[in-house]
């Protein structure tokens, strides 16, 4: 059985009458890079203010290393979080904004303040005050800040955001070092799938404040691989032979082709069929899935689905 | 309580790292200087028995004048010490460090609690230096005790006490409005406003439990020698009420609150 360190069940949330979580259920095993996907205004940041105690929780629970959050005694000392923008005092150096961490969580090492700083890549700005930081370096700083009490949880949400392409790129290899050096357990969000999908493990994702699904990246790699277009002259011919061929799922972007979402068929056989059937095939080829088609599907599935309801 | 302690630590580096606690100090030791040296009182005073007064504006001041003198014009300080309340509790909103503090793991009544005792100590010596300031400049004049020693030093620090335990339940109030309102600005006005709210409405309103209230009037009749131990009871069961109201319900507000 893996360790869970956050469970939540059943979560819900109103802002007066809008309810931005509806019974939000998931589950964050040790070792898991958590990848919390979800558009503008889905509910990434109100779960991860309701997992710190930022937002009072009235229904549903969360237990996170075991403490339930009405409890939580050790629970938030052991998670490191940077939520939103980063807050940092503006009139302080890097450095002396670090102290203030460190002197708020005991820690007397001047070493992992360095660390920390050197962690991150901000040696250079050490002696610059807060307010002269570019965006991205306060989101470095920011992140300096969450992992100096080398947390066993740590929230991150969207820390990417202002991040050169250099610097996504070593962001990335921050957390898998932190994932695998420090067995950091880390929850992560975005908005952009192909953003988390080199670094997190799990995905979950999350539409208008309902969570939708949960795949592992396996799943995700073996789901997203999309398939095969075909071209022809006539669209409703071919959707009757690949229907009663059973041949599914498939889709018809426009009137001289056709997208089977399934990677694993026989292209020869099924050229065959077509031909055997009187549909002129004017060109067959396979796609690669992207993970933004993927994630488009998934939110229009959704949608559809909620349609009917 | 160690979450209180770090807490407390983190604030005093703080303070110590920031120019406007420097300029505050400075801007103390300027204002009693002069009123020391120049034997000016004054300011928003509060009560002052007119024979007190009058000894005050026409005699050569001694130090115990000098004491007094002071603790008549500490209502002028609230201007200045608005600041500590800024920085210690206020840049924590406006900046939304909270959000950092608060995840380190201490409850929200530690929070309170350490920001109260933060500013407690903070006035406390603030309050000190003005005292010394007056001591340190009476000596630089060559003026005379005008009393013992002991006398003075036993005036001296039962007035810088009971300024700052006055104060620092001003600040509780502050708190307790910067959390309902989310706004340093309107928290930090009511500071300096309310000395003058208190003194305007117990003169002209003549509402009798307004001298609970009424702080600087009371530090001024400690200072003077006019109230005894009896009589200062009523005022540190008045302020505890205060403070445990206060910090009662700034708890109640920030665990409800969307932070
Ligand atoms: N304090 C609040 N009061 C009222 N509504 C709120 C509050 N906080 C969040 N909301 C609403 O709840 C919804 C979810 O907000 P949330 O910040 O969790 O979104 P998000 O997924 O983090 O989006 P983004 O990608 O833009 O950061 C939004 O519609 C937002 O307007
Ligand atoms: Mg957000």
């Amino acid at each position: 059985m893996p360790e869970a360190i956050l469970n939540f069940q059943n979560v819900s949330k109103k802002f007066g009458h809008f309810q931005a979580l509806d019974s939000v259920s998931f589950q964050i095993n040790r070792g898991d890079i958590y990848g919390l996907i979800g558009e503008n205004g889905a509910g990434k940041t109100t779960i991860m203010k309701l997992i710190t105690k930022l937002s009072p929780l009235r229904k549903g629970s969360i237990s996170l290393f075991g403490e339930t959050s009405s409890h939580y005694q050790q629970a938030l000392k052991r998670t490191g979080a940077m939520i939103e923008s980063p807050a940092a005092f503006k009139n302080l150096t890097v450095v002396e904004n670090l102290k203030i961490i460190a002197k708020q969580n005991g820690l007397q090492s001047k070493k992992a303040i360095d660390d920390a700083i050197d962690f991150v890549g901000l040696t250079a700005k050490k002696k610059t005050k807060a307010r002269h930081l570019s965006l991205g370096q306060r989101q470095r700083l920011g992140l300096a800040m969450a992992v100096l009490p080398h947390p066993d949880f740590l929230i991150l949400d969207e820390p990417i955001n202002g991040l050169d392409p250099a610097g996504i790129i070593e962001i990335r290899h921050l957390l898998y070092k932190l994932n695998h050096e420090q067995q950091t357990t880390i929850l992560i969000s975005s908005h952009i799938l192909s953003e988390l999908y080199q670094v997190a493990t799990k995905f979950g994702f999350i539409h208008h404040g309902k969570f939708i699904k949960e795949v592992t990246k396996e799943e995700l790699d073996k789901e997203k691989t999309a398939g095969i277009t075909l071209e022809v002259n006539d669209v409703s011919k071919a959707a009757e032979v690949l229907d009663s061929s059973n041949i599914k799922p498939f889709s018809v972007p426009n009137d001289h082709s056709i997208f089977i979402q399934k990677a694993d068929l026989d292209t020869g056989h099924l050229s065959q069929l077509l031909v055997m059937n009187g549909v002129v095939l004017n060109g067959l080829s396979k796609q690669e899935g992207s993970l933004e088609q993927y994630y488009t599907q998934l939110m229009k599935k959704t949608d559809e689905g909620d349609q009917r309801d | 309580m160690t979450n209180v302690i770090n807490q407390l630590r983190a604030d005093a580096y703080r303070l110590t790292r920031s120019t406007g606690f420097y300029i505050m100090l400075v801007l103390v030791v300027s204002y009693n200087a002069l009123i020391t040296k120049t034997k000016w009182f004054g300011g928003i005073v509060g009560n002052v028995s007119e024979k007190a007064s009058d000894h005050l504006t026409h005699t050569s001041w001694s130090m115990i004048d000098g004491v007094q003198g002071s603790t008549i014009s500490a209502g002028l300080l609230m201007y200045v010490l608005m600041g500590l309340f800024v920085i210690i509790i206020g840049y924590e909103f406006s900046q939304q460090t909270y959000k950092n503090t608060l995840i380190s793991g201490i409850s929200r009544l530690q929070f309170i609690l350490s920001k109260y005792v933060a500013m407690l100590i903070s006035i406390l010596m603030t309050i000190a230096v003005y005292f010394i300031t007056t001591i340190v400049t009476s000596l630089i004049f060559g003026r005379r005790v005008g009393t013992s020693w002991i006398h003075l030093l036993s005036v001296g620090s039962s007035a810088t006490i009971a300024i700052t335990f006055f104060i620092s339940i001003v600040f509780s109030m502050a708190i307790l409005l910067l959390m309902f309102t989310n706004s340093v600005i309107i928290s930090s006005f009511f500071i300096v406003i309310f000395p003058v709210a208190v003194m305007i409405l117990h003169t002209r309103a003549n509402w009798k439990w307004l001298k609970y209230i009424d702080f600087f009037s009371a530090s001024n009749r400690i200072s003077l020698g006019n109230m005894s131990i009896v009589e200062f009871s009523p005022y540190v069961l008045t302020c505890g009420i205060i403070l445990i109201v206060c910090i009662g319900l700034s708890l109640l507000i920030i665990r409800e609150k969307e932070l």
